[in-house]
């Protein structure tokens, strides 16, 4: 691609310089330049200009409808009084489980839905199409559905009823945290005191884990069924005449080839679990106890509903701080591989 | 340099995810305040010609009156229907743009609107409340009064002077109210209360009775007390009706205007007798929403719901019989207040049209319109000399309470936005774990 631009634009200084009416910088990146003024400016005005101005908000006093650029005493206070946030500290903790799990739950049935589909003699577009489909959907819309499945009284757990199963799971019900380490934190770590939440995993946030993955992981799929379809014939020929297993196939040989696409999946599928909002508004909300509120709810209701402007701001800065944690070591590892 | 030009990448990355997939754009909406306003559905009315002439009829009056609000559902859409052609029949020439932005029980179009104040692109006049709904407007100084409406059509005369301060600001009334919703009902399923033997209540229904009633029904094997626990106005509507049954009308207004701290003996009381209700609950509250909690209640699978007289319609949408199946008290303690959740419109500061909304709103105070308006919305006029005798009786018992009965303003709903979630946010944690003094002081505190 590269290559394909420099030679072009040398062809064009060339044609240039023949003409003698541009020559020198021009002549060279004109072009280019041309080209390429437009993005700039659009994405420096709507981009990295708005992030600027709303890392401005969040140091301000801005709460109400009137503007109120005043820089607050001290800057940060917005920041320091909503990390201390029991709330805050819950979003924080949900967003985290809530990405580990689901990253975890779609690349494996991501992957084992491409492996299937990828060896299946028969059918293999309708099977793809079939697994796809839920990517498709709206969030709002599956949020609902999965939000009657896992509504105690009526959804699943009438199934396990029939099943003769006698567990009665809360689903998104469920206040409980397991697992919740900030006791231990306090004891450990100076400054522990500011933990105000319970830093465990939330049960009411399996839930929605299944219904992301359930959504996703067709995504997934796909990268990876793009992934299998390059891999050679020869090594998986090579491997049976060897005599490998199947299994010591896709683990030593497939596996290793597909790393790329895995990466790819991480970093799509990570995105857009640290800003999910609507899946979670529309399955369970704040949920009990925030135990499945997400940063991204609280960037609303404190917008347009408590009308603290620099609140939100400040919220919003940290999910781009999260979010950036995830891609800029993606795009940094990109761009050193495409210079080598 | 490296870093950098990866960093720049990451974001222009983010920003095309941002725009382009049906993900969560909140790391974007803090850009709505200088973006374009969301799109709206607007329909344009063509202008109707008058069937009864008003007192006069502004003929000569024409030009476009934009409407915002977030009436958007059947009965709603009728009920804004009624008020539009009100204004119809006063400016028969105008024409109406109807900005009605759905969703979210209001909390998009606020959105919207919050959008459209920063752009300085306001509605001629717009959907908002009394109390810590006007303050915002004020503040930001977007709205102007409308003192003149009610002197020249007399509506001081007709409408609770509870309502009408609740509307006004340092002398001036900025809003004229459509209709009033009591806040603070206590719905019962009667078959459930027979059958578990607990006698229906009556208007001097205490807190200790209800506790000893919601005791009975659980052990009798019914689900006591429906909620739907999935929107946090509903759990925080619960505490609210609680809390008005322990400090009384003149407590709730000291409460509200600051001259009592939220540190009183009375307000702890009403925390305690909160959290007492709380093990009552339906399980699957917190899976619900309001609607759907007193859908449950009207099929018997609850008994007892509190929640504010937009439950009226629900019951009687899925068929229950009013006094048949449902019955409904004040909340305990709160027998003789009326708890207000209002409509009320209030009008932009600069707006061209200020003849045009001042039609709107005086049409909107006349007795006709109240009447067909709240027939359709289910609240009640707020004017004491509309005829309701063709309203449900559930209506008529309103107005006249309305008329008759002290008034409490709602927090949930009319709080000073930043108050509100003060409060939602304690009790959400509070309903967890159960701190009363924690609860106390993040009111105390706010």
């Amino acid at each position: 691609m590269a290559t394909q631009v420099s030679t072009q634009s040398r062809r064009l200084a060339r044609r240039a310089s023949v003409d003698g009416r541009r020559s020198g910088f021009w002549a060279r990146n004109g072009f280019r330049l041309v080209v390429l003024v437009p993005t700039i400016v659009l994405v420096g005005i709507f981009v990295y200009g708005f992030i600027a101005y709303t890392a401005r908000v969040s140091v301000s006093q801005w709460q109400g409808l009137r503007v109120n650029l005043e820089p607050n005493d001290p800057l940060l206070e917005t920041y320091s009084d909503m990390l201390q946030s029991p709330r805050f500290q819950a979003d924080l903790r949900n967003i985290t489980v809530f990405t580990v799990l689901f990253l975890g739950l779609a690349v494996v049935l991501g992957f084992v839905l491409a492996v299937l589909v990828h060896n299946s003699l028969r059918a293999r577009g309708f099977f793809r199409g079939i697994f796809l489909f839920p990517y498709s959907l709206s969030f709002i819309v599956t949020g609902v559905v999965w939000r009657w499945i896992f509504t105690p009284s009526t959804g699943a757990n009438l199934i396990l009823e029939r099943l003769g199963i006698d567990a009665r799971p809360g689903w998104i019900t469920d206040p409980t945290v397991i697992g919740d380490v900030s006791g231990a934190l306090e004891a450990v770590v100076p400054g522990g005191e500011f933990v105000n939440a319970q830093l465990g995993i939330p049960l009411a946030l399996i839930p929605i884990v299944i219904a992301a993955s359930w959504q996703l992981a067709g995504f997934a799929m796909a990268i990876f069924l793009a992934g299998l379809a390059t891999i050679p014939e020869e090594l998986s020929e090579a491997a049976s005449l060897d005599g490998a297993k199947s299994h010591q196939y896709y683990w030593h040989i497939a596996l290793p080839y597909l790393r790329p696409m895995l990466v790819t999946a991480l970093v799509i599928l990570g995105h857009v679990s640290l800003k999910s909002f609507d899946l979670v508004v529309a399955m369970s909300g704040r949920g009990p106890g925030f135990a499945t509120d997400v940063p991204g709810i609280y960037v609303f209701e404190q917008m347009f509903r408590s009308l603290s402007f620099n609140t939100g701001a400040a919220a919003s800065m940290v999910m781009l701080l999260l979010v950036s944690i995830v891609i800029v070591p993606y795009l940094y590892r990109g761009y050193i591989g495409s210079k080598a | 340099m490296r870093l950098l030009l990866a960093l720049l990448a990451a974001f222009a990355l983010l920003a095309a995810a941002c725009g382009d997939d049906d993900e969560d754009s909140s790391a974007s909406s803090v850009d709505a305040t200088t973006t374009e306003p969301a799109d709206e559905p607007a329909d344009e009315l063509a202008a109707e010609p008058a069937d009864e002439p008003a007192d006069e009829p502004a003929d000569e009056l024409t030009g476009e009156l934009e409407i915002f609000s977030w009436w958007t559902s059947g009965s709603e859409d009728t009920a804004l229907r009624a008020l539009m052609s009100a204004f119809q029949t006063g400016a028969p020439e105008a024409s109406i743009l109807n900005g009605a932005v759905a969703g979210g029980g209001g909390a998009n179009a606020q959105a919207v609107l919050a959008t459209r104040i920063q752009g300085n692109d306001l509605p001629d006049t717009w959907q908002s409340g009394p109390g810590g709904r006007l303050t915002p407007y004020l503040e930001a100084d977007v709205i102007q009064p409308v003192t003149d409406v009610y002197d020249e059509y007399g509506f001081r005369d007709v409408m609770p002077a509870g309502l009408i301060e609740s509307l006004s600001f340092e002398g001036e009334i900025y809003a004229v109210a459509t209709g009033a919703h009591r806040g603070n009902n206590l719905w019962y399923n009667k078959a459930l209360l027979e059958q578990a033997g607990v006698a229906a209540p009556e208007a001097d229904y205490s807190a200790e009775q209800f506790i000893a009633d919601l005791e009975v029904l659980a052990a009798a094997g019914i689900v006591p007390l429906c909620l739907g626990g999935s929107q946090a106005f509903a759990v925080d509507e619960l505490f609210e009706n609680a809390l008005l049954g322990f400090v009384g009308a003149d407590g709730w207004a000291a409460l509200r205007n600051g001259e009592r701290s939220w540190d009183d003996p009375q307000v702890r009381q009403a925390a305690e007798h909160f959290s007492a209700m709380l093990p009552f609950t339906d399980p699957d509250s917190s899976a619900l929403t309001w609607d759907q909690a007193i859908l449950r209640l009207a099929e018997g699978s609850c008994a007892f719901n509190s929640m504010g007289d937009w439950a009226y319609g629900e019951l009687i949408g899925a068929g229950a019989v009013d006094n048949e199946d449902f019955g409904y008290v004040n909340h305990p303690g709160t027998d003789g207040i009326f708890m207000l959740v209002v409509d009320a419109f209030v009008v932009a500061k600069d707006t061209p049209n200020l003849e045009l909304v001042k039609i709107w709103l005086a049409q909107m105070g006349q007795p006709e319109t109240q009447l067909a308006f709240n027939l359709a919305k289910g609240s009640s006029p707020v004017r004491s000399d509309v005829d309701a005798s063709s309203l449900p009786p559930y209506q008529q018992e309103a107005a006249s309470a309305l008329s008759g009965d002290e008034t409490a303003l709602s927090i949930v709903h009319h709080g000073d936005p930043e108050f509100q979630g003060v409060l939602s946010e304690a009790v959400t944690v509070f309903v967890q774990d159960g701190d009363v003094d924690a609860f106390i002081q993040a009111l105390a505190n706010s």
